[in-house]
């Protein structure tokens, strides 16, 4: 019995560390160094980290709310969850796990990311991540993403120097769909939707061909489906996607690429799909 | 004992966790964020209808063609401006050619050269005097409050900005070699800019001219 009371005043005293820290004159980071799991709601303002030594679980039908806070004044929210450690996301078809913002009335860019960076590991499962600047952002960590919906964000997802595996999700409405720099890491990237956002694709730099990106749906994306960086130079291979047509000159109209720009790399996206597949998650 | 000790333990860690789980709100506490949203520019302005143009065209295109987010710094007056760009808050700005060379007090010597000498004169003395570079010319004149001309207008950056963003030259002189923004076409964009949202108003020029 003492034992069980003990527990209960060590979670106790965990919420009103939290409480207090929150108003305090040196606020404390939210420090996840064991092993914690979150369900139900869950607001975060300011910045939780899972440290190197951390894991965290989010259970299915999870709600994470990051509270609007512009500490630097740059217009873009402050609110982040940062993963050096382990992150597991184990929403399901009927009960995802929801990052939001916590306005009233949520905009892109209200909180900051999900930014997993050097992280040990990253297995995320039916999520929708929206009003972010970033929706997730991965760097230098293995990650696996599979039924992610991504939307009202600048970047929907983002990745450098990481070898992601990034299936069966949506990338909408935001500025740009999938933004990356591979750096020596190739990606896996199938099945995907890439719809309704400013860019589809954004390669920055430093992509070698190195990822394998096909049996996407790349369509309605207002400016273009791919964009190539300032200093993407390097073909892009991109075969065996749809691109919301099957005129070929409407599909290379939706580049910003070397046919364009004199000096950028090319997308490579012959053979593509005739017909627009069937894929698992639908806007 | 030992055993029924690690029974407790494994009991106390259980409740602690199942205790977590079940909570309905768990609040993360506030801290102070100056995490990085990537790379990210300082683009310094006044608020005339001309120059808060050019910086959003600067600033769309950096933004487009890098991905680099660009914040617009406005300022009340020219003043305020250049008193930032010398505590080195901003990393790019724009300035002309004459007035430069006013406040560098070398517009005596420079009243006889042409426009190609002035602009080396004024590059030269800001990257030795001030660690500033100045890139090639936009095509348009600045203008004072009069109407006067205050020279030349180019992007000014700051060498250490340079050191980290090394396409920064390339991309932004297209504006003035590639694209000439001369004053009539600027003007042009101020007068769509009173009836368009001016964010807008740049952004399709840039994409009109193919540069994103």
């Amino acid at each position: 019995m003492k034992g069980l009371g003990a527990g209960v005043v060590a979670v106790v005293a965990v919420f009103w560390s939290c409480t207090t820290a929150a108003g305090s004159d040196t606020p404390v980071q939210s420090v996840i160094k064991g092993d914690v799991r979150w369900r139900g709601e869950v607001s975060v303002d300011g910045i939780a980290i899972v440290t190197r030594e951390g894991r965290l679980t989010i259970e299915a039908g999870t709600t994470v709310r990051f509270l609007q806070r512009d500490d630097d004044g740059d217009g873009i929210g402050d609110s982040e969850l940062r993963v050096e450690g382990v992150l597991r996301v184990e929403g399901t078809p009927d009960r995802p796990v929801l990052f939001t913002s916590a306005a009233a009335r949520p905009a892109p860019a209200d909180w900051k990311y999900i930014m997993i960076n050097h992280g040990r590991d990253a297995a995320v499962s039916n999520a929708v991540v929206e009003y972010a600047f970033s929706g997730v952002q991965i760097h230098y960590t293995r990650g696996t993403f599979r039924g992610l919906v991504s939307r009202h964000n600048v970047d929907g997802f983002r990745f450098s120097t990481a070898p992601v595996v990034l299936e069966d999700s949506l990338l909408t409405r935001n500025e740009n769909g999938i933004r990356f720099e591979e750096r020596g890491a190739g990606a896996s990237v199938r099945g995907n939707i890439v719809t309704d956002n400013r860019f589809g694709l954004f390669a920055v730099i430093k992509c070698e061909g190195l990822s394998v990106m096909e049996n996407n749906l790349f369509e309605n994306n207002s400016e273009y489906n791919v964009k190539m960086g300032e200093r993407q130079t390097t073909d892009l291979p991109l075969s065996c996607n749809w691109w919301g047509t099957s005129l070929d000159g409407e599909i290379r109209a939706s580049f910003f690429d070397g046919r364009m720009e004199p000096g950028l790399g090319r997308v490579l996206y012959e053979p593509y799909l005739k017909e627009r597949p069937t894929l698992a998650k639908s806007p | 004992m030992m055993m029924k000790r690690s029974t407790l333990r494994t009991l106390l860690l259980h409740t602690i966790t199942v205790a977590v789980t079940v909570a309905v709100t768990v609040t993360v506490p506030a801290v102070p964020s100056h995490a990085c949203v990537g790379r990210k520019l300082i683009l310094g302005s006044v608020q005339t209808g001309r120059a808060d143009m050019a910086s959003r065209l600067l600033s769309i295109l950096i933004n487009e063609r890098t991905g680099t987010t660009v914040e617009v710094k406005f300022f009340e007056d020219a003043a305020g401006l250049l008193d930032a760009v010398g505590k080195g808050k901003v990393d790019l700005y724009v300035d002309h050619v004459d007035n430069a060379l006013i406040r560098m007090g070398r517009s005596g010597d420079s009243e006889s050269l042409g426009g190609e000498e002035r602009f080396k004169l004024v590059k030269r003395l800001f990257d030795e005097e001030l660690n500033l570079i100045w890139l090639k010319p936009m095509g348009y004149s600045g203008r004072d409050a009069g109407g006067a001309s205050l020279g030349p207008a180019a992007v000014v950056v700051k060498k250490d900005t340079l050191k980290k963003f090394p396409a920064l030259p390339r991309l932004l002189e297209k504006i003035g070699t590639r694209v000439p923004l001369d004053d009539d076409r600027l003007d042009d964009l101020v007068k769509r800019a009173q009836s368009e949202k001016p964010a807008r108003v740049a952004r399709d020029f840039l994409k009109e001219v193919k540069l994103i």
